[in-house]
């Protein structure tokens, strides 16, 4: 039954004091932010709500699975959405399971898909400042990311250069990749420019709100399934639009962790990319490497949700090639496909190799010690 | 690595119709005044993935002096087929009637490149088999001309682009699947865009490197179109050719797909059976571009898609995929050669002809290979 | 093998899970028509405990589109 494994490796979590990449508190309702959002703000949320490039007011168009895409058993008794309530979330996992850190990625309302970016930055201050007194505040171990509206690139880099000056709890900028161009653009050059300079990660997990674009190059999914895939073929055009743009010869000292986005795919990319830009080269003068370099250098992965080869051991290939100083430990907590340290990597590795997945690589990244 | 052998069977390659003049004889007389009249006709149709200039489009010493690459038969003869011993060949016309709004349109101009291929080409060159080309733009008129070209058995596929008005999976195709299953013809979904969508889900990227690296992405979701919508379900004698894509992406697919599949099949129960499954026995591959850097990669990745029945033999003439004669990866061995370039080919394509049976081939692929 | 009594069958009605602690080990108890079955509360494919799932059947599907 594996029960001995799966409890070693439960075990060995706890004593590690691991880092969780991917934790999503939510608000209960709105009313969260009002303490956060001026009288005019709170005014517009009740006569206006969210302008939203999609064509449901209150939900998305992509239905999720189970239980609006959140664990059943995340549901707070005495009501509100899967991750409002720090108790349960200390109770159901950052206790029961041992996290010693976890970063709290915060995309729920947080305006980076408004179209009126007044209202969105109004918001993603909101929702920073939510994070710090609501969460960080109450249990120490929450770190916090910067969300900033990306389509009002002056506003994202004074936000950007506020907060770290003003909380080390936040580690990473949170942007929307689902964007209006693709995030390697200049116009978004000034968000990189502030990241950079307070050294600042930049976290890029995916957004469940249209920003104008259908999610595939293909057009419209019709399924849900569909819906999913694209977290990581659209995260995919956002890398190479990072690098094809120059983005890291600009900024040479950014780094970017890919959340939720998968992570087997990397290889494939580098070598996809390199190849093309072998027989492409004069079209993009200002890479002075092969995309394949900057892939390498700057990028990081999350492990939720966690690859399943047919053959496990086939994973050890992946590791391999995009290096087991890469990944970093996610549980998506409290979402449906919820990663649990004990069980999502049943494959063979060396101590070693597990306390750099599940704590040393995003200490190291995130300069958490 | 060369050609090892004669009597391969090339999956993927690229005669080009000259210009609108050459299609004239084939379009009837509205068609022929009504191009003329709206200059049409000096229009080169060129898709924007492969306008000629590009580096992809054309390999240099491929390069014709005058006319489109790909367009003059004898060149085609000796640099595409002479040069690798190529048995067989099937020819993806990649045009651009299929990137038009107007639907009329886009059918009269298909009708006319296939019944130019087969007169050009076909006729000429017993070597070459071909896809239908389809006005992707109305799914009744592509199976009308389906019908018009399914009795002839030197169309083995039907072609599309991989990036159209939606993803090739919904049900608004599903009349080209049901013809082409009903006359055993494979689907060809190629590489190239109609751009009616941003490439991205984050918009339009600046630089055509992006748009040739992105190809592989639109093919993932395409795939996974096929497999929420049901294609294979619907119509199981299917058999889907994704042509210019690119490989190493597959196994992302297949696990993330064989994962996703426990969670959402309450929405798609007609899967009925684990993705990966279904793709290996419904989806081939053409060989160029392999995107591999080296023969130890090839390996691990044939190991992580379990079969050796994916990949079919392509040189993807005249688009620039390898230098010279290594029209092959390092590091196959000589069974996976044999599948590649004969056996993969054959089984995809039942109605390649009784001159290409596997026994005949093998044969005559013996008095061929070195003592 | 041991025997231990966790519940009274009343405990369990149909269609629905108990949740039972044997030796320090969760056990789920499910009622399935009548008939009686005993889990590890610990799903084998991630470890999510079972009991706190929802209980549904198997949807069947003879083609897209169609449910049954």
């Amino acid at each position: 039954m594996n029960k001995p494994v799966t409890e070693r490796q439960v075990r060995t979590a706890q004593k590690l004091g691991f880092v969780d990449c991917d934790i999503h508190p939510m608000q209960r309702s709105p009313k969260d932010l009002y303490p956060y959002l001026e009288q005019r703000w709170r005014e517009h949320i009740e006569n206006f709500g969210g302008h939203l490039c999609q064509g449901l007011a209150a939900q998305l168009p992509f239905p999720r699975m189970l239980a609006n895409g959140q664990r059943a058993d995340a549901y707070p008794a005495n009501g509100g959405p899967p991750g409002c309530d720090l108790e349960l979330m200390q109770r159901q996992h950052l206790d029961l399971n041992g996290c010693a850190t976890g970063m709290m990625i915060c995309l729920s309302r947080g305006g980076m898909e408004e179209r009126n970016l007044e209202f969105g930055a109004a918001l993603a201050h909101a929702v920073n400042d939510w994070q710090i007194h609501d969460w960080v505040a109450k249990d120490r171990r929450l770190k916090a990311g910067i969300v900033v509206p990306q389509e009002y690139p002056e506003f994202a880099a004074r936000e950007i250069d506020a907060r770290a000056a003003e909380n080390a709890a936040f580690r990473q900028v949170i942007v929307s990749p689902r964007s209006i161009e693709p995030l390697g653009r200049r116009k978004y050059w000034p968000i990189y420019e502030a990241a950079a300079r307070n050294n600042l990660v930049l976290g890029l997990h995916p957004a469940g709100n249209p920003n104008g674009h259908p999610s595939s190059g293909t057009g419209w999914g019709t399924y849900y399934m569909q819906e999913h895939y694209t977290f990581g073929t659209s995260m995919i055009g956002n890398v190479v639009s990072l690098i094809s743009e120059g983005v890291f010869e600009r900024f040479p000292g950014l780094k970017v962790a890919m959340i939720e986005s998968g992570f087997s795919w990397a290889p494939s990319l580098g070598w996809r990319m390199d190849k093309q830009w072998q027989r492409m080269r004069k079209e993009t003068p200002h890479l002075k490497r092969p995309p394949s370099e900057y892939l390498r250098a700057h990028f990081w992965f999350c492990t939720q949700p966690m690859e399943e080869p047919e053959n496990p051991a086939d994973i050890h290939d992946i590791l391999g090639w995009i290096g087991w100083d890469r990944l970093m430990f996610s549980s998506d907590y409290p979402h449906w496909d919820y990663d649990d340290p004990g069980f999502a990597l049943n494959f063979k590795m060396t101590e070693a190799q597990h306390a750099a997945i599940m704590r040393d690589n995003a200490t190291a990244l995130y300069r958490l010690s | 690595m060369k050609m090892p052998f004669a009597g391969a069977i090339d999956c993927d390659l690229h005669p080009a119709v000259p210009d609108v003049a050459a299609l004239m004889p084939y379009l009837d007389a509205f068609w022929r005044e009504h191009l003329a009249e709206r200059y049409i006709d000096k229009s080169p149709f060129t898709l924007a993935s492969y306008a000629p200039q590009l580096p992809q489009s054309v390999r240099r010493d491929w390069r014709p002096q005058k006319g489109l690459p790909g367009a003059d038969l004898e060149a085609l003869r000796s640099q595409a087929l002479d040069a690798f011993g190529t048995r067989l060949a099937v020819a993806n016309v990649l045009h651009g009637a299929v990137a038009l709004f107007n639907a009329d349109m886009a059918a009269a101009l298909c009708t006319a490149i296939n019944k130019s291929l087969a007169r050009e080409w076909l006729d000429r060159e017993p070597r070459l088999r071909a896809s239908i080309v389809v006005p992707p733009q109305d799914a009744d008129l592509a199976v009308a001309e389906i019908e018009r070209c399914a009795p002839d058995r030197r169309f083995v596929q039907v072609l599309l682009l991989v990036m159209g008005d939606r993803p090739l999976g919904h049900r608004t195709y599903w009349p080209i699947y049901r013809a082409a299953e009903k006359h055993g013809l494979a689907i060809g979904v190629h590489a190239g865009s109609t751009f009616r969508h941003a490439p991205t889900g984050s918009g339009w990227p600046s630089y055509h490197l992006e748009d040739s690296v992105l190809q592989a992405t639109a093919f993932e979701d395409t795939l996974v179109s096929f497999l929420a919508e049901g294609v294979f379900q619907k119509f199981p004698g299917t058999k889907l050719v994704l042509m210019e894509s690119g490989f190493t992406w597959l196994p992302t697919l297949l696990w993330r797909t064989n994962r996703s599949w426990r969670g959402v099949r309450t929405e798609v129960p007609w899967i009925d059976r684990p993705p990966a499954d279904i793709v290996r026995d419904h989806v081939r591959f053409t060989l160029q571009p392999l995107d591999v850097p080296d023969a130890d990669v090839l390996h691990r990745v044939m190991d992580h898609v379990r079969s050796d029945e994916l990949i079919l033999f392509s040189t993807d003439y005249p688009h620039w995929q390898f230098e010279g004669d290594d029209v092959l990866p390092e590091g196959l061995s000589d069974a996976m050669l044999r599948k590649i370039l004969i056996d993969n080919p054959l089984a995809t394509y039942p109605r390649l002809g009784a001159a290409a049976t596997a026994d005949q081939t093998r044969a005559a692929m013996r008095e061929e290979l070195p003592p | 093998m041991s025997r231990h009594v966790v519940a009274g069958v009343a405990e369990v009605p149909p269609g629905r899970c108990k949740l039972v602690t044997v030796k320090g080990r969760e056990i789920g108890l499910f009622n399935v028509g009548g008939e009686f079955f005993a889990l590890a509360n610990r799903c084998p494919h991630k470890g999510g405990p079972l009991c706190d799932g929802r209980i549904t059947g198997l949807t069947q599907s003879s083609g897209p589109g169609i449910i049954a």
